[in-house]
């Protein structure tokens, strides 16, 4: 294929990211035979977004098969009411694992240094809003789909300060994409705020009319819309997207004497049957093996750059070795974490948020801990070493302390001194500058369970904005 | 999944092959190298073998009009999946590739391939994929990924700009 450099005038990064590319690709391991792929691969053990919809094949296929049916028109603002101060913070309906499990043989010199549990949203996050337009004078026809936010959305978005939720509608960004499908169809796609919008109508200029009429009223997940008066479209109805459910994921981590690392990830099995461990090795650096019992997949993993950190019979009689044990069982060994990653050095220790961050560093365990102000709580997570004090590295990270979510990301030198803000009510932003570097610090109240941290005036070209999930530990 | 001596140039003669096959021998390189570089190369065989393996299972799959664009959309869609799931695990990946590249290359030229990538969403990445290693154009990147030229534009003018701070 032959560059196309009239369209692109030569600049040096090209050189640097064309070099950058390459080398990445020369670290491809091979192709995975027919067999393999007939096989199916049990090693994987989160949820994955379904490939048979990708995004604009869903609209396009959701619209063909709609049938408009009556005259009713919905409004199609919401309607639940918000939630008082005096209300109770809703429940925490998420899924749960609800069997847990530790293995008993794992060789000696190595330690458990993390365990997680969090909801793994892959699935759902392709699932749009889908509401139906027409105009009743011409019969003609548009869909409307507003998908979950995305991090990926350009920049253009306005944040809200840490304390107070924005009661403005978002501003809408310069992305303004008319694509013709070709079939007397085609998609309009903006973004509202970190919400992608796309309009499917019969041609671009009825898209942008409809477009200019739209009012939006919210932001993120409550986003919705309203036609001015003026405009001949309505809305017929709302279409209710096919459920997607979300799946609980946990991970066990071990690392050795030497740093090697292991991992032992558990997951619903979704009725598939028991199956006996199946370890086997991937190339000369991987060793993966999985094994369902009692409604759960559990898979090991162990990889390094120098050989597999365990061997196939190591990796063996850790999935042979697993027993069932009570949830708070799991709580106990995180009690039990915090405190070896405690008893390491402090390397550096800031107040933020309502707390203290102290970041510990050891010969092989090093982590971060946070410890609130208005109580005893502590909380810590761990680290992959060789991260902490590196400048180049990001570190982004969830601790629970107690009912309190805490979440990390470092700062590169230049953002240091950039704003920091989040859009949902309640969550407190904070700044924690330390020895081995600066982070962001979010502390979030029982009840959020995601939040955005944005990095950066939107004035600039250097704006940052992450989306993060409440982990259930 | 096992050391491949079944690799995708040694069709396996005690069986005929699936009518999926050869389209998978024909785009498989161009999707394990794409799968590479948005998820690294630990976790890049088990993503194409999942995407394939759960299209291959569709009853329609010789409807589908283009595979190669079909294919590529679905990997980067099974990507931002898997990213959300693993993040933890990518911090452990970048370590074993830079030593890897640190031992194979000059050291003095040596790029921590894995931590500058991860400055990049998955959207980028794939965008920097198709004009670095496939040299196609943004009307062609447009085309494969499915969405407009400005977009792709978009995509790898930020890629550009997140990526000069540690591209020196």
């Amino acid at each position: 294929m032959s560059t196309n450099t009239a369209e692109r005038t030569h600049d040096p990064i090209d050189d640097r990211m064309r070099l950058l590319i390459r080398t990445a690709v020369a670290a491809a391991p091979s192709l995975p035979s027919v067999a393999d792929v007939e096989r199916g691969v049990d090693i994987r053990l989160t949820t994955s977004a379904d490939p048979n919809r990708p995004m604009r094949w869903l609209a396009a296929a959701a619209a063909l098969a709609l049938v408009i049916a009556g005259g009713t028109v919905w409004s199609i603002r919401a309607h639940a009411p918000e939630p008082g101060a005096d209300e109770p913070a809703p429940l925490d309906t998420r899924p749960r694992l609800g069997t847990y499990m530790l293995p008993t043989d794992v060789p000696a010199d190595w330690s458990l240094v993390d365990i997680s549990e969090e909801v793994s949203l892959g699935a759902g996050l392709f699932t749009p809003r889908t509401w139906l337009l027409t105009d009743p004078a011409t019969s003609t026809k548009a869909s409307l789909f507003v998908y979950p936010p995305s991090n990926a959305v350009p920049t253009g978005t306005t944040p809200a300060s840490a304390v107070e939720p924005s009661t403005s509608a978002p501003e809408p960004t310069v992305l303004d994409d008319w694509a013709d499908s070709g079939d007397g169809s085609g998609t309009l796609q903006w973004a509202v705020g970190d919400v992608w919008v796309t309009l499917l109508t019969t041609d671009e200029a009825t898209a942008r009319a409809i477009k200019t009429s739209l009012r939006p009223t919210g932001s993120g997940d409550d986003l919705r819309f309203e036609l001015a008066d003026e405009s001949p479209f309505i809305f017929e109805r709302e279409v209710d997207p096919a459920p997607v459910p979300d799946s609980p994921l946990a991970a066990l981590t071990y690392v050795d004497e030497a740093g090697r690392q292991i991992q032992v990830s558990l997951s619903p099995s979704g009725g598939a049957p028991d199956d006996p461990p199946n370890v086997r090795s991937i190339g000369q650096d991987q060793i993966n093996g999985v094994v369902r019992r009692d409604g759960l997949t559990v898979g090991f993993n162990s990889t390094a750059n120098n050989g597999p950190a365990a061997t196939i019979a190591e990796g063996q009689a850790v999935l042979d070795s697993l027993v069932v044990v009570l949830s708070s069982e799991w709580d106990r060994q995180i009690a039990s974490i915090a405190r070896l990653i405690q008893a390491q050095p402090v390397v550096g220790t800031s107040e933020a948020a309502g707390g203290t961050l102290t970041i510990h560093q050891g010969d092989r365990i090093e982590g971060f801990c946070f410890t609130a102000t208005d109580s005893p709580a502590t909380g810590c997570r761990y680290m992959v070493p060789g991260v902490i004090g590196d400048p180049t590295e990001t570190i982004q990270l969830a601790i629970m302390v107690g009912d309190r979510w805490i979440e990390l990301r470092s700062l590169t030198p230049s953002q240091a001194g950039a704003p920091l803000t989040t859009r949902e009510a309640g969550v407190v932003t904070g700044l924690a500058q330390t020895a081995v570097g600066d982070f962001a610090v979010l502390d979030a109240p029982t009840g959020v369970y995601s939040m955005h941290l944005t990095v950066g005036a939107k004035s600039t070209n250097d704006l940052d904005d992450d989306l993060y999930h409440r982990p259930i530990r | 999944m096992t050391a491949p001596t079944n690799s995708v140039d040694q069709p396996d003669t005690t069986a005929p092959d699936p009518v999926w096959a050869e389209t998978y021998r024909e785009e498989g390189p161009r999707l394990i190298r794409l799968a590479t570089v948005l998820v690294g190369p630990a976790d890049a065989q088990d993503l194409v073998a999942d995407t394939v393996h759960a299209l291959v299972r569709r009853d329609d799959w010789s409807s589908i009009s283009e595979p190669s664009a079909y294919l590529t959309r679905s990997v980067v869609n099974a990507a931002i999946a898997l990213k959300r799931s693993t993040g933890r695990r990518l911090a452990r990946e970048e370590r074993s590739v830079r030593l890897t590249i640190a031992h194979s290359v000059d050291p003095a030229h040596a790029i921590d391939v894995q931590r500058a990538l991860r400055r990049l969403s998955l959207q980028q990445r794939a965008v920097a994929y198709f004009v670095y290693w496939e040299d196609l154009t943004i009307p062609q990147i447009a085309r494969r990924l499915d969405v407009t030229e400005g977009t792709v534009r978009k995509q790898l003018a930020r890629a550009k700009e997140r990526l000069r701070e540690v591209l020196r």
